[in-house]
């Protein structure tokens, strides 16, 4: 600590020398008869001992300006910038007084010294200006790193997490595609549900994280299979009913991440909502090119002001923290629709509830694909049907190896035509042809049968015969008849 | 993985979670559409007017579920409901008519199976 007394005193009696000296000649003129010259050196040595006290003050004042500055930075600024490191996570949330501080404590010490004569003391000052920054910049640096590992540590893990559901889903397929009994199948279903849910979740933690999407590109899917593909990842799914749906075609790159924000705004509307109370989902095509999504729910709704802090937290999301709590699955919405270039309002629904409307740009629609294509290639036709529905055969490696073909029509299923199925019948895959005409041709004789157990015993036990004789690779005594 | 590297829609989500049908439908059934069922067309829905749409002629169950790629299981689901809302008819249904089939039709399905 300074004693600005003493300082003071000290500079004073600095000063007092050319008062004394300005005096004594004083004197030596008066007593010589120059009473002019007396007079002048008399004014002199006013005006000498006025600037010294005046100049005194203001140093001693900058001094002690300098020696608060110190004191703050060594008190409060840094110890505050290091607790606040301390808390990676917690950083905008719970302490954005603290952080104000520091800011508005630097600025301030900056313009004072500005208005400063450039001496020694200002470059004090300016040095202890520069400490908050220097620290603050590479405690931000370091928290970068920290954040950066640990964003990578959490993405592999739960990308680990990912593909592990997406094996369980390829099993669940296969056994539901076997399955015939209608009691198992529920139970299939219920499995394959729940396991949808784990993936969407398990998704949303790497849109937290900001990991890029890493689902391999496809091809175009129609819109109400990006729609109902969200439908199934909501837990109560039943209670969303499709109302309107306009034909589109959404871009491979765009499909995944559209069709996981609907899911997160459908949880959150049937969420919202009493249970057996409907949720609708329309989606439209604006003159504009754009597509609209509304989601209307009739719940209690949200209050005005809620409702304007998630439309700007929609508008504008902040980065991952563990603070974010009730608003992650919003937080969620937010960044998909950046990457999607989407928005995402929310409104009152009149009479109550919730609407949210999703504008999609144009850009993330696949044009309609041409109808030439269709008449070149059936299979692209059945391609789309796969695209669009399911897969029967979810395992065959082709499902990837199949060149990214466009889909045929621009048409979509709800305003399908007559001509629809036509295309798909022109020309289906040889396999389904194949799979699909032998119950037509049974069909109506099984229903005239009349039968001897033994005789078809006997028959089945041919068959059997044939079909090892065919794997032995002999030439098929199995082929003759009785 | 292959699977969902696409887009898929859930079999439960096609059929509302139901796994049984309101109308008794075997797999061998043959469908057709009702009258009122091709007026309905281009007013229906998605797989609804897909399914209405294949049946113009009639047609067998399991083929509807090759044609449009679904598994037979969702398939049979959706027409039951199409047969409950009388937008289709079933024509023939073999399971409903009797137990086993006869020896007849298993020659031909050996034959069949045989020529493969």
């Amino acid at each position: 600590m300074f004693d600005n007394l003493s300082l003071r005193s000290t500079m004073l009696a600095t000063a007092a020398v050319p008062v004394g000296v300005l005096g004594l000649v004083a004197l030596w003129s008066a007593l010589s008869g120059g009473v002019a010259v007396a007079v002048a050196c008399v004014m002199g040595a006013v005006v000498t001992a006025v600037v010294a006290v005046r100049q005194s003050r203001r140093l001693t004042e900058r001094v002690a300006t300098v020696a608060e500055s110190a004191r703050r930075l060594t008190d409060s600024e840094l110890p505050a910038l290091l607790d606040e490191a301390s808390r990676p996570a917690a950083r905008s949330s719970d302490q954005p007084d603290d952080d104000l501080d520091v800011n508005a404590a630097a600025s301030e010490r900056s313009t004072t010294s500005l208005l400063w004569p450039d001496d020694e003391l200002t470059a004090v000052m300016e040095a202890i200006t520069g400490v908050t920054p220097a620290v603050s910049g590479l405690l931000d640096r370091r928290r970068a790193v920290i954040d950066g590992n640990l964003r990578r540590v959490v993405e592999r893990l739960t990308r680990r997490t990912e593909s592990l559901l997406n094996e369980q889903l390829a099993y669940i397929d296969w056994l539901e595609d076997t399955e015939q009994q209608p009691d198992r199948l529920q139970q299939l279903y219920r499995l394959d549900h729940l396991t949808n849910r784990a993936r969407r979740s398990t998704e949303s933690v790497l849109v937290l994280a900001e990991a890029a999407a890493d689902r391999p590109r496809s091809e175009p899917s129609p819109i109400d299979t990006v729609v109902r593909v969200a439908i199934g990842e909501t837990s109560a799914y039943s209670r969303i009913k499709l109302a309107a749906i306009d034909p589109a075609w959404v871009a491979a790159e765009a499909s995944f991440d559209l069709a996981h924000l609907l899911a997160e705004l459908l949880e959150n509307a049937t969420g919202h909502t009493a249970d057996g109370a409907e949720v609708e989902v329309f989606a439209v095509r604006l003159a504009t090119g754009d597509y609209r999504i509304t989601v209307v729910d009739h719940g209690p709704g949200m209050a005005e002001l809620e409702l304007t802090s998630a439309n700007v937290l929609l508008a504008d999301p902040p980065r991952f923290s563990i603070e974010q709590g009730a608003t992650i699955g919003l937080t969620v919405i937010a960044r998909l629709a950046q990457r999607l270039d989407a928005i995402v309002d929310l409104t009152a629904t009149p009479g109550g509830g919730v609407t949210a409307v999703v504008t999609v740009p144009g850009d993330a629609l696949a044009s309609a694909p041409s109808a030439d294509a269709a008449a070149a290639d059936g299979a692209a036709a059945a391609d789309r049907r796969r695209g669009a529905t399911a897969d029967a055969d979810p395992e065959t490696p082709t499902d990837r190896d199949r060149p990214a073909r466009p889909p045929t029509e621009g048409r979509s299923h709800a305003d399908t035509s007559v001509e629809a199925p036509v295309a798909v019948a022109t020309g289906p895959q040889r396999r389904q042809r194949s799979a699909a005409s032998r119950p037509l041709d049974l069909a109506p004789r099984l229903e005239a049968s009349d039968h001897d157990p033994a005789e078809v015993q006997a028959v089945i036990s041919r068959y059997r015969d044939g079909l090892e004789a065919e794997v032995a690779g002999a030439d098929s005594p199995g082929r003759e008849r009785r | 993985m292959t699977a969902h590297t696409r887009l898929r829609v859930r079999p439960y989500v096609l059929t509302g979670g139901r796994s049984e049908t309101e109308v008794d439908l075997s797999l061998e059934a043959v469908l057709a559409a009702t009258e009122l069922g091709r007026t309905s067309l281009g007013a229906l829905q998605l797989e609804r007017e897909q399914l209405v749409a294949i049946a113009v002629d009639s047609v067998a169950l399991t083929e509807m579920a090759a044609r449009l790629s679904l598994p037979v299981a969702v398939v049979r689901v959706l027409v039951g409901d199409l047969v409950a809302d009388g937008m289709l008819e079933v024509t023939a249904d073999a399971a409903a008519s009797t137990a086993r089939p006869d020896v007849d039709m298993l020659e031909k399905v050996l034959d069949g199976l045989q020529s493969l």
